[in-house]
């Protein structure tokens, strides 16, 4: 593996393996050491009626290492493995093999530091819009009290004062994907795992979602309370819209791919709408997808070396 | 037109799905004065033919009798004795068969080890023609009330029971997720995930379940028993009164109509999340 170097001369920390992250070993908050995820699906039935299982690699090794407070989106093809490398540093998985260490320590189920968004809303449609954003502070044993104002705090926050009160059914898509947004914003995680969670949105809405979310997150940049993003999308425009640094990984097995930084200036959010008719976005958009297709194109011709 | 289109296209999904989309088709008054020409027409008809002896009134039963059954018959005090002892086994049979039904239903769906052991038994035995095992009961039981409600709830229990135990295996993954990630453990995740969303499942089934007490007890009471609705049909099929028994079916369908109207006054109050 080699380092990778930006076009301004940057060199990023990943890719590198272990002595990249010694260099970054303070600023390392979340790391993924040679790690290798590996399935085991259900195959065929046998003649005998018993099935044959094999095994799927779904990622392979993995090394990468994220700062505090970095704005990470993970891009790549479905399948090449973004959203089990999101589970795993939830904890919902573990990895086959290597280390997913957090501030240091094994990703592990629960962490209450952890917010997790979906791509589907995921809201408990037996209760109302406030009870919803509430559900992850009453694990956190939150007064209903303190509950209550909070999560009255946090639906404004997202646009959403006066539904309190309303059910699942009775939302539109978008209202619905900005209460999730407000749920996994209400207990004030530190990392923040986003997975695809405009993706089912209209054009439209998604702009407005992406900057509202951009502004949440702009507005603790650089305090304590700094959140930590690993935001996967298949939208290479979204991922250099938002993020500090876009991560490209390809399938079969899931893997890194290439690796940039993205130096648009922030805040982004106040127009985000023009940042992307900017020079400086368009020129960054189009190398992460010079990159990403000169990496599919080796992939495959180094499959046809390969037959 | 136009308007429900464009919000038909604003609506989420899941919104647009549920909500009713007004079909091109007759004007709502219409509606209802076709339905009660069908009416009618077809008890007309049953009249005219049954008094011009086009079949024997006496085998077929005549819309004149019926109603005068309806008047008379119904309101007799042997007409209340029977109502009153069937209403009574349909009350048991239902209360037993779906706390009982539901809540192995919910263990054998929530512990995995005891639904391999036990799960693979309940189809077999739902799949037994249940009115075969009356004959059984009546022998066990005698011609009490525990005979009937033996019966309905060897029918509703099985029903519910599959009902109940698919209903908590199907909760949506999605949800699953979210709730483990969030923090919720074993108790609560069942609390405020798992059984909630079993909620418009069960209800469903229960609602069904009032048809099958009903039909468990009347079946019962058709092969032997002291007094009951189902008594009553054999016995007045059998003397070739069938205005009366005809003045019998008329009124179960009103009992059976007005509980699943009620069930479904329940079911809106109960699950308003549901709505639109």
């Amino acid at each position: 593996m080699t380092a990778v170097i930006d076009d301004n001369g940057h060199v990023l920390t990943n890719s590198s393996g272990p002595e990249g992250s010694a260099k970054a070993a303070d600023r390392a908050f979340i790391a993924f050491h040679d790690v290798g995820q590996v399935f085991t699906v259900a195959g065929e039935r046998g003649t005998l009626g018993r099935r044959a299982t094999r095994q799927l690699t779904a990622l392979t090794d993995i090394n990468l290492e994220i700062p505090a407070g970095q704005f990470v989106a993970l891009v790549g093809a479905s399948g090449c493995g973004k959203t089990t490398l999101l589970n795993m540093l939830a904890g919902l998985r573990q990895p086959t093999s290597g280390d997913v260490l957090i501030d240091g320590r094994p990703a592990t189920l629960p962490n209450l530091d952890v917010g997790y968004m979906f791509a589907r809303d995921a809201l408990l449609p037996w209760r109302s819009a406030r009870k919803n954003v509430e559900l992850p502070l009453e694990t956190r044993g939150w007064s209903a009290h303190r509950r209550r104002e909070r999560s009255r705090e946090m639906l404004e926050l997202v646009g959403l004062s006066g539904r309190e009160n309303q059910y699942r059914l009775q939302l539109s898509q978008g209202m619905r994907q900005r209460v999730a947004l407000a749920r996994t914003l209400a207990a004030d995680p530190s990392i923040l795992l986003m997975d695809e969670p405009f993706a089912a949105l209209d054009a439209r809405t998604k702009l407005t979602l992406q900057a509202e979310f951009l502004r949440i997150w702009e507005q603790h940049q650089g305090s304590q309370q700094r959140k930590t993003v690993i935001f996967v999308t298949h939208d290479l425009q979204e991922a250099v819209l938002l993020a500090d640094r876009v991560v490209v990984m390809l399938p079969n097995p899931g893997r890194i791919a290439e690796d940039r930084v993205v130096d648009l200036p922030r805040p982004r959010s106040e127009d985000l709408g023009d940042v992307m008719f900017t020079d400086d976005f368009k020129k960054t958009a189009q190398d992460v997808f010079e990159r990403l297709e000169g990496a599919i194109q080796r992939d495959a011709a180094d499959d046809e070396g390969e037959r | 037109m136009a308007v429900t289109a464009v919000r038909a296209e604003t609506t989420a999904l899941g919104a647009a799905k549920s909500r009713r989309t007004r079909r091109e088709g007759l004007p709502r008054w219409a509606v209802y004065v076709l339905r009660l020409a069908v009416v009618v027409v077809l008890v007309g008809l049953w009249q005219i033919a049954a008094s011009r002896h086009w079949f024997d009134p006496t085998t077929f039963g005549k819309p004149s009798g019926i109603w005068s059954a309806i008047i008379h018959y119904l309101p007799s005090s042997h007409a209340r004795g029977s109502l009153k002892a069937t209403a009574e086994a349909v009350f048991w049979t239902f209360v037993i068969g779906s706390v009982a039904g539901t809540l192995f239903g919910l263990i054998l769906g929530l512990t995995k080890s005891l639904d391999d052991v036990l799960g693979p038994f309940l189809a077999p035995i739902n799949s037994i023609p249940r009115i075969a095992l009356a004959p059984l009961f009546i022998a066990w039981f005698g011609l009490t009330i525990s005979a009937k409600i033996v019966l309905g709830v060897s029918i509703v229990f099985f029903i519910l029971a599959e009902n109940a135990r698919s209903s908590v295996r199907s909760v949506d993954p999605d949800l699953m997720t979210m709730a483990r990630v969030v923090g919720l453990k074993k108790a609560a995740l069942l609390w405020k995930v798992v059984l909630p969303s079993a909620v418009p499942t069960i209800f469903a089934g229960l609602r069904l379940t009032f048809t099958y007490s009903l039909l468990g007890v009347i079946a019962s009471e058709m092969i032997a028993a002291a007094s009951g609705i189902g008594q009553d049909i054999v016995l007045y099929s059998s003397s070739y009164q069938i205005d009366t028994v005809f003045a019998i079916l008329f009124e179960l369908m009103v009992i059976a109509v007005v509980v699943n109207w009620l069930f479904a006054i329940a079911e809106r109050r109960l699950l308003v999340w549901q709505r639109t």
